[in-house]
This record gives C-alpha cells, structure tokens and sequence, in this order.
C-alpha cells in the first residue's frame, strides 16, 4: 500500500438526494450507500442509518463481505447498532436517519434514540494502510443504563465470476461458511477458506455440533478471514446462525442471548457492551481486520489493540497530512475549490484497487458497479494524472492495456476490450456487450500520457503497447466504417443495447486520431487509419451542423470538446453553451456536473470563459457529489474541470 | 422340567422347526398381502396441494423403471440415478430403499405432494412397520394429543390406514385435520402420475412402452385448427427445441406457463428485473392490430446455446408460415423503429439487421417462400433462408407440437456445467466435487433420445400425449 494513500476518503455528505443511475437503479434499486472509507485495499461503506453495508476487500472492486441489504425496512443491514433498554431492542438502522458527516478524517453519523433524550454517535475510520478499522460508538445525555449490540452479518466470500457484475448477488446458500469464537481474546472470526469441499463443509458442522474449538487444519486455511475485538471491559462476543428463530438477530432483539461459540451456514456474530449512566461519554469500540490467513487478522487486531482508539486515529490523521502535503501546489493553493477538490481526491482514492491497478465506477452493494467500466476510467486516470499520481495512472493504463483483446471470438471482435472488467482483469458483464467506445478512448488516454512524459519514456510505452493500439485502431476503423456516411451504432448503456451514437463517431474520430499520432511518433505509417480519420472528420462536422440548429440535441454536441475539430471559438458554439448553462439548474447534478466538464474542457485554453464557470462549479460539484457521493467518473470530472480552471489540465 | 415344556423344546428342534418358520412366514405374508390390497388406491394429502406425485405401486413403477430402457442408457455413465434418493433414505431411515424392501415396509401405495412450501408423503404400509409402530407405542413412544408421533427428522401419523409423513408436522396436521382421500390421476395401473393445482391445472402420467411414454391433460386454451403442422419438421438441423402452434398467440400462452413456473425459482427471480427491462427495447405495442394476419402457423426453435463463455448466450429463431406476399414487409419490422437497423438481403429476399447486444444477439428479420423468419444473429438467418422444408407435416389434429434433443440440450447443459464447476456455484461443493457430479449425469440424459410431444386443443383443456425420452426418434422428426 502507498504511504502517500488517504488512509481514509471521507465527504462532506449532506440529507441524502435521490441519485441517478438511471436504468441501472430500474433494475438493480436505489443505492443506499451514502459515503465510504477506503484505503485502496479495504472500503467500507454507510448508508443514511449509519449501517456498514459496503465492506469490500481486498480491494474496492472485490466481492462485498456482507450480504446484500434487502429492499424491505424491516430488517437490520450489514453490520449495525442495537441498543436495548426499558425491555425492547432499538435498531438505530430500522429506527433512525443520519446523514454522515466528515469531521477530521473520520465519517461520523449522529443518531437520536427513540423514547430517551440520548444520542449516539458512530465513528467509522480505516487506517491508511492496514485492513483495519475501527468504529465506535459513543452515547451522550444518558440517563438510564442499556445494553449496545454490535450485529455483524458477514458473509465471507473471495469469488469473483466472470461476466457477472457483482457476485454479492450470489444466492446467501453460496457465501459464507463459519463463525467461532476466541472468548478469551473477547475476538469472533467469520471465515470461508478457498475451494471449499463437501468434506469441509461436514467437518465443520461436526465441530459447531460438538461446540468445540475448530481444529487447527481448518483455520490454517487461507481465504477470507474477517475478525474482530472488543476491549471495553464487561464487553463480550458471541455468535449463531444469521436467519430463523434463534439467530443472532432474533437474540438481540428478545435479549435473550444463547452465547453460542461457533456457527455453520449462514451465519452472524455478535457484540455485546453495557453502557452505563455513571460515566461520561460511554463508548463501544470494535476493531476489525481483514486478512487471507487468521494469523493476519490476529497480527492486525494485535496491531490496533496496541496502538488504542487515540493511537489508531493519530495514525490516520498524520497520513492525511501526507498525503494533503503531496497533492500539487495548484490544488493546495485554491481555496475556492479545495473543500469539493479533496471530496473528489478521495472518492478516486477509495476507488483504486492498488492490488491490480483497476479504478472502479463505485463500490456500491447496488447497483453493481464495483467494476473498472473503461470508458469512464480512462478519466478517472487522467484526473490522477492531474492530482500528480502519475504512476499510479499508468498502471491504470497498463491494466487496461491487458485486458485488450488480441484475437477474434464470437462477440468479442480483436482490438476491442470488456465494457467492464473486473480487478482481476475477468469481463465484468456479459460478453455480448461491445463497447466501441472502450478501445477508442483508450487509445486517447495512451496517448495524452505518452505525450506527457519525457521522449524517451513515452516512446518505450508506445513501442511496448504497440500491438494493442494497433488492433484497437483496425477495431475502430472497422466498426466506424461499417455503414457509409452514416451514423455508426455503439453500445448505449442508458438504453442497454446498440443504438446510432454520434458519441460513438467523436470517440472513434479521438481514438484513431491518437493511434495515427501513436504512429508517427514511433516511425509507423497508417494511411488506412487516416482515410478513416477523415470520413470521421467528414461526419462529425455534419453531424455537428446538425446539432447546432436543432432544439433539442445541442447538448450531445459538447462531446465534441476533446477532438478540437470546431475551435472553442467557433461562433456556432454560441447557441449550444447558452443552452449548456441555462441547463445546469434544472438537469439532475450528474447531469449539471457532465455539462460543467465538457464546458470546462471546451474552454481549457480560454480563461476569460472559463471564468464563467469558475463562481458556479463548486456548488455543482457540491450538489452532484450528494446525489452520487461515491462515483469515481464524477469526482474525476470534478478535479479535472478544476484543473481547467487553475490552467493544470494535463492535456496535450 | 416340565413335561409340556420339554414336548415344545422337542417339536421346534430340526425340520420341524423349519416348517413351522415356514408356515408363519406363509402366514404373514398372506396377512401381509391382504392387508395392502385392501388398500384404497389414492392417498391423502393437503387440500388444495401444489403438486401431487403418485401411484399405485410404487415398487412396481420403480423396478418396470431401473430395468426399462430408459435407464438401461443412461446407466453406462450414471449407474444409480436413484442413488441420492437411496443415501436420503438410508440416513434419515437407517434402511437402503429397494423396490422389495419398499414394498415390505411401506407398502404399494404412493402419495407424495406439496402444500405451502413443505412435503410429505403417504403410504399404506403392511403389517411389517404396523407392527413395529404398535410395539413402539407399548414401550413408551407414543404420539401427541394430536395423533403426530416422531421418528428421526420425520412426523407421523396414521389416518384410515394410511401412514402420513413429512418432515414438517404442520403437513402431517394438515392432513389429519383436512387431508384430501379424493381420486387422484395415477388410476389402479401402477403407472405414475403427476398433477398440479394453479391456473393451468393439468396432469401428466406415464404409460407403458419403450422410453417413457406419457398423456395428460392441461388447462389451456390454445386454437384448434385443421391444416397440418409443417413447421415441426422443417428445420435443416436438429434444433435443441422447437415449439410448433397454430397461432403466435398460441407460443405466447406456452411462454406464459413456462414464465410462471420459472417465477418460483429464486434464481430467476434475480434475474427477471434484468430480464424484463432488456427486452422492454422491443415495443410490441408497435405492433399493428392483426399483425399476424395470414399466418397459419409459427414455431419457436432453440437452435442452440454458445457456452464458450460463462454466460450462455441462446440462438434462437421464430418462423411465421404463411401466404407471405411477394413485396410485403416483414410483420415485425415496427419493432425496429427508434432503433438502428440496417436493411439486409438473403437468398435475394429483403430484411432487416438490428443490432442490439454484438454480433451473438441482433435480431435479423428476413423472409424464405412462404415463411416470415426471425432469428438472433446473422448467421443463423442466413443458414435458416432458403433452407426450412416445406414438411413433413404432423396429423391434421396436432395443434401443438413440442421437439427436444436430448443429446444437444445435454451439449448445452455441459458447457453451463463447466462454468458451474469453474466458479463453485454448486452449494457446498468445490470445483473438483462439480466436475465430477455434473457431467456424468448430464451425459446419461443425452442419451435419452428425443422429447415427442403431441398437444390437441379441447376448448378450455390442451390434452397431450408422447414419448420423454423416445431412443428412436431425432427432435427434427
């Protein structure tokens, strides 16, 4: 892990907005996740009741370890707060709503108890750079004594299945596998080693049965290990089955606690605290920690315990500084847009999967877009760019290099790459979806980095990529040609199949243009790619006619902003930027965020418009990050139409 | 010792003893045989059940089967398709079914069904386990306020001479308490039959002969014509599957039973969502009144299913067959408005190319003679042009007419397997486990023949008759 990561990406989060994702929430519903934590490796999530129901390791793209929260209300979800008092078992995630709010480096949710003039204040943090974290509840204004319940419902799972977006989704029968107690370390560990057997599976069940310890060949497997402490004293650990009439949950909320030690199946564990009026400020802390082996869990526990709650904060703040101190002097120096800058940093932070170099779209538990979409990336990589992580934006690029396709397959054309991949570098939807767009802006992206680096360098990466840019070019120039003078159909994910996309034609116009420059710039000639080049040229610039007169679809002309074929001048952009601004105020704020980008890149070598956008972007910015406060594509969007407007936009 | 004693011990040594064994043993069974004939011929069960599985000889239906043909093919690669059924048993019972100790045990009679999600089953033993249940009760074990007595994971009770089990006492209640003895469709034969509740109400049963010959009835209302069906037997290759009916109308109904079936199945209830708002693209109301007009007949094929990759991706094709007039459009065109499409031609005929998910999955709309044909991909309509036969037909009567390959739905079943044991998918089993339970199994089922299916409309009812597994018969004839 990098010591110069966030060890935790916090935002400013505000009343939750409905957020769109269009097509995707018709299908899949609502996020809930309204704000995570991250450190590139663990990311862990919370919705407006405060509950954890993102916890994906190890990386922001890999499965999420708690079930899919259910659509309905009436159950907890994920890992969350009960408290127990006059009788009857408060769930704060059935009974109250928080927005989380940022305060130092920790996401921090204020909840108000029902019937007692008490509250209770989560304080989720992850450490920068170990799978740990801590969360903590404090309770305030008590006056009478109750029991706090930390129910965690882990479901252990590393598979990640090709062409399948999320395997989260899996059916509960296909996660999860064990939870048994270490009662004298007050620590529980949920468990599912890899390629799990029916003998395994037996095994186990003989060994909950018998209520004994597991024996030392089942926990000396690797897989997913998750555990976790308490230390408080009086605080103690117990665990059971996850569903039915004597699961954990139905324990809580009876109070009537078996204190099971192990569990098979579906399962859950539990911690239980005693808050008590006579101290002030009564706390419950639980730390948690990830890990392929039980020894790494322990030796992160071990880890934690030692340090303390004071000691595990002071850590994660002093690598914020780090990090605040590595960022470029233009954004340390914008205190206009720093507050929405920081914001966007660490959405992209908690984005990147450092283990395999992916960016996911945004590690939601729904819809499922804990994948590395391409033709988004490619900007998130260019934000990190901007933000001076350049390393870290080439090995973007090189992940998406990988997964080019090198030969012909039913559906899966050579040259063309999976609309979604996910970290491991597996097609994360369906093969059957070809997005022309991916190889087009990739070979953009290639070439707007090789460019930024010193000759040398650059030529290396261009030489060593060279067969991938040049079957993503032969991909492009077929697919773009493959009706004359006409609009070429591409993947349109709003209508989730192949439409006309003149976004199609100005992406493949960027991307062999870049390819053609890719060419030059390592003695190569393309003839065929430049004829292509110029029918493009010839298309797009009717298509922009077009555009330009017509009511209603002036705003698809401001895609055009990265090939530079109209120059930003061009009195016909008149029309098309009034009706771009005038819209920023009713469109929803992804929406307004998309236009305020393409505005922004449009005008990037024209300070004087720019200036128009520069009293307005902050708020846009603000609004879209409530409605969408966990995207990646739109925290790049963010920085890079910031960088626009301090004239740090690495474009070439 | 006792004279009279010592003249018992004396009369039980040797062949004496041997024959009085004999004679009890006679006698027994003499008992044992009355008593199961004196069976009524249909168990009870819930009212209302979802499902009933039954027979009258159970043992006999099961011994006709594991020496029948059927499972004389698939037994090279699945020797005991009945084994996780046998092991079920043995763990829950502590005894090995066989059809002999089936019959010693718990008799002929057979009633297995399901009412609101849970399943139990009905028999009418002999005097073996009346008599184990009897000495039982003497020591101690005896049954609730309720009549419900325990053994093992199962409930049990007796009701008119029939012993209800279920592992859930709420059925073995239900069944004492509103147990329906009513007639049930396996009839006295011995053959099995199987029956469900629901708005397309129906049954199936078997009949003698090679394969596994069945008839039954359904409660469907599909259009009863009188020219043959050509459609049937007109594909240049076997398909996987092939719906052949009298009106589209007709399809759609069948794809409207299999969708509700599919409903109970968790896994397709995950996907509906995705499903649905994926073909809400096509706007059928685009269709004008009578689209269809003209059309004597459609048949839906699965040509096949591409399992290179882990999602199967299915070929599939639809013929209209009918007067298609020289010049006319295809009648499913209006679909492709608002979407891109790109005009086609094959075998010198027009039509259309709509692209929708890459090459596997664009419908292409094209035309053949008398035949209006859609398909999934380009090849595909290009194989199907100029290529479907004009028969042979069916018998005029046959209004619905349903192929199945075994060997190619086998084909597909194992490319789907293979992803299965790839990624684990199988509960509590690892990828080797997968590899070697599934495609054994899978390869005995391709063995199966074809599926030959023959359906006659009768107003409200679609009665039906054919063969599940003809070894003799290939899904294209």
């Amino acid at each position: 892990m990098r010591f110069w990561l966030w060890g935790l990406a916090v935002f400013v989060c505000f009343p939750a907005h409905a957020s769109s994702y269009g097509i995707l929430e018709q299908i899949w519903g609502m996020p809930e996740c309204l704000a995570v934590a991250g450190n590139g490796n663990l990311t862990l999530g919370v919705d407006a009741a405060g509950s954890i129901t993102v916890c994906r390791w190890p990386g922001p793209g890999s499965p999420n370890q708690v079930p899919l929260p259910p659509h309905d209300a009436t159950a907890p979800r994920g890992l969350s707060w009960a408290l127990r008092y006059r009788g009857r078992t408060h769930w704060l995630a059935l009974e109250t709503v928080a927005s989380p709010r940022r305060q130092g480096r920790t996401l921090t949710s204020t909840h108000t108890l029902p019937g007692v003039n008490a509250s209770i204040t989560q304080e989720l943090t992850v450490h920068p750079n170990k799978n740990l974290a801590c969360i903590r509840m404090s309770v305030s204004g008590l006056q009478e004594d109750l029991d706090a319940f930390w129910y965690a419902d882990f479901s252990p799972d590393e598979r990640v299945v090709p062409e399948l977006p999320d395997a989260s989704g899996l059916p509960a029968s296909l996660r999860d596998f064990a939870v048994y107690l270490d009662t004298a370390q007050h620590t529980a560990f949920h468990f599912r080693p890899s390629d799990l057997s029916s003998i395994d599976w037996r095994e186990a069940e003989a060994w909950t049965r018998q209520a004994t310890a597991p024996p030392p060949g089942a926990v000396a497997r690797d897989g997913v290990w998750v555990g976790y402490s308490v230390l408080e004293p009086g605080a103690s650990v117990w665990c059971g089955s996850a569903d039915g009439p004597r699961s954990v949950r139905a324990q809580i909320e009876s109070g009537e606690v078996m204190h099971a030690a192990s569990a098979t199946g579906q399962t859950a564990s539990a911690a239980a605290f005693s808050i008590h009026v006579i101290e002030r400020g009564r706390t419950a802390t639980v730390y948690l920690a990830f890990g392929k082996t039980r020894e790494e869990v322990l030796a992160g526990l071990q880890y934690a315990s030692e340090r303390g709650y004071e000691g595990f904060l002071q850590e994660t703040r002093e690598h914020g500084q780090q990090v605040l101190a590595a960022l470029p002097r233009w954004v340390q120096t914008n205190p206009a847009l720093q507050d929405v800058l920081l914001n966007a940093q660490a959405t992209l932070a908690a984005s990147i999967d450092y283990g395999n170099n992916a960016i996911i779209r945004a590690p939601l538990a729904r819809p499922p877009l804990a994948v590395d979409i391409p033709r988004h990336s490619v900007w998130a990589g260019l934000a990190l760019e901007a933000l001076g992580q350049t390393e870290t934006a080439q090995r973007h690029l090189e992940f998406l290099l990988s997964a080019v396709r090198k030969e012909d397959r039913p559906g899966m054309p050579a040259g063309s790459l999976p609309a979604a991949l996910h970290a491991d570098g597996s097609q994360g939807v369906p093969h059957v979806v070809l997005d022309g767009e991916a190889p087009a802006w990739l070979l953009w992206a290639v070439w707007q980095h090789a460019a930024g680096m010193n000759t040398e360098a650059g030529k290396a990466l261009l030489l060593q990529n060279w067969d991938a840019a040049q079957a993503m070019a032969t991909f492009l120039m077929n697919r773009s040609g493959q009706r004359p003078n006409a609009i070429v159909y591409s993947f349109v994910p709003e209508s989730l199949g192949e439409d006309e996309s003149p976004a199609f034609m100005v992406a493949a116009y960027a991307g062999l243009r870049s390819a053609l420059a890719i060419a030059e710039s390592i003695g190569e000639e393309r003839p065929e790619w430049k004829a292509a080049v110029n029918d493009l040229e010839y298309r797009v610039r009717a298509w922009f006619d077009e555009c330009a007169g017509s009511q209603t679809d002036q705003l698809q002309a401001l895609t055009l902003w990265p090939i530079g074929i109209i120059d930003a001048e061009d009195a016909r952009w008149e029309p098309i930027v009034a009706v771009a601004l005038h819209s920023l105020e009713s469109v929803p704020p992804e929406v307004a965020l998309r236009t305020a980008f393409q505005l922004a890149m449009l005008w990037r070598e024209h300070p004087e418009r720019l200036a128009r956008l520069g009293e307005i972007l902050p708020e846009i910015v603000r609004r879209a990050s409530v409605a969408r406060p966990v995207d990646s594509l739109d925290a790049a969007r963010a920085v890079l139409a910031c960088a626009a407007l301090s004239g740090n936009l690495p474009l070439r | 010792m006792p004279n009279i004693i010592r003249r018992i011990r004396n009369g039980l040594r040797g062949w004496r003893s041997l024959l009085a064994f004999v004679v009890l043993l006679v006698i027994l069974v003499w008992l044992d045989q009355r008593t199961l004939a004196a069976a009524p011929v249909h168990g009870i069960r819930p009212q209302g059940a979802a499902w009933v599985l039954s027979t009258a000889d159970f043992p006999g239906f099961w011994r006709r089967l594991a020496q029948g043909d059927v499972f004389q093919r698939m037994r090279k690669d699945w020797p005991r398709p009945q084994g996780a059924f046998e092991l079920a048993m043995r763990l829950d019972t502590g005894v090995r079914p066989t059809p002999l100790r089936w019959r010693v045990w718990l008799g002929k009679r057979f009633t297995l069904a399901e009412s609101q999600g849970e399943v139990g089953l009905c028999v009418f033993p002999g005097i073996l386990l009346r008599t184990v249940d009897w000495s039982a009760r003497i020591i101690g074990h005896q049954p609730d306020s309720d009549g419900i007595a325990i053994y093992g994971p199962y409930h049990y009770a007796w009701r008119d001479g029939f012993l209800i089990a279920s592992r859930s006492r709420d059925y073995v209640m239900n069944c004492l308490v509103n147990g329906d003895a009513g007639p049930l469709r396996s009839g006295s034969d011995g053959e099995l039959a199987f029956q469900w509740t629901g708005d397309h109400e129906g049954y199936m049963r078997t009949l003698p002969g090679p394969g596994l010959r069945v008839e039954g009835r359904v409660h469907m209302s599909l259009t009863d014509g009188e020219g043959p069906l050509s459609l049937t037997n007109a594909w240049p290759h076997s398909p996987v599957l092939s719906i052949t009916a009298r009106a589209t109308d007709d399809l759609l109904s069948v794809a409207a039973v299999v969708q509700d079936a599919a409903d109970s199945l968790p896994a397709w209830a995950a996907q509906e969502q995705l499903l649905s708002t994926a073909l809400s693209r096509w706007d059928t109301s685009l269709l004008p009144e009578n689209w269809d007009a003209g059309v004597h007949h459609a048949a839906f094929a699965l040509l096949d299913v591409s399992v290179e990759d882990t999602l199967p991706i299915p070929d599939a094709a639809l013929v209209l067959r009918g007067g298609a007039a020289s010049g006319a459009t295809h009648p499913l065109a209006p679909l492709a408005s608002g979407h891109a499409s790109i005009p086609y031609e094959w075998e010198g005929q027009p039509g259309l190319y709509i692209p929708w998910l890459g090459e596997q999955l664009s419908p292409c709309l094209g035309r053949s003679g008398r035949d209006w044909i859609v398909t999934l991909n380009e090849p595909s309509m290009a194989a199907l042009a100029g290529s479907l036969s004009p028969g042979p037909a069916e018998t005029a009567d046959v209004d619905l007419a349903v192929r199945m390959s075994w060997e190619k739905a086998g084909k597909a079943a194992q490319g789907i397997a293979r992803s299965i044991a790839y990624n684990s998918l199988l509960p509590r089993m690892n990828a080797e486990e997968t590899r070697r339970a599934l495609p054994p199994k899978i390869d005995a089922l391709s063995r199966l023949g074809a599926l030959h299916i023959n359906a006659r409309a009768e107003g409200e009812w679609l009665s039906f008759d054919g063969n599940l597994c003809d070894p003799a018969k290939r899904a294209g004839d």
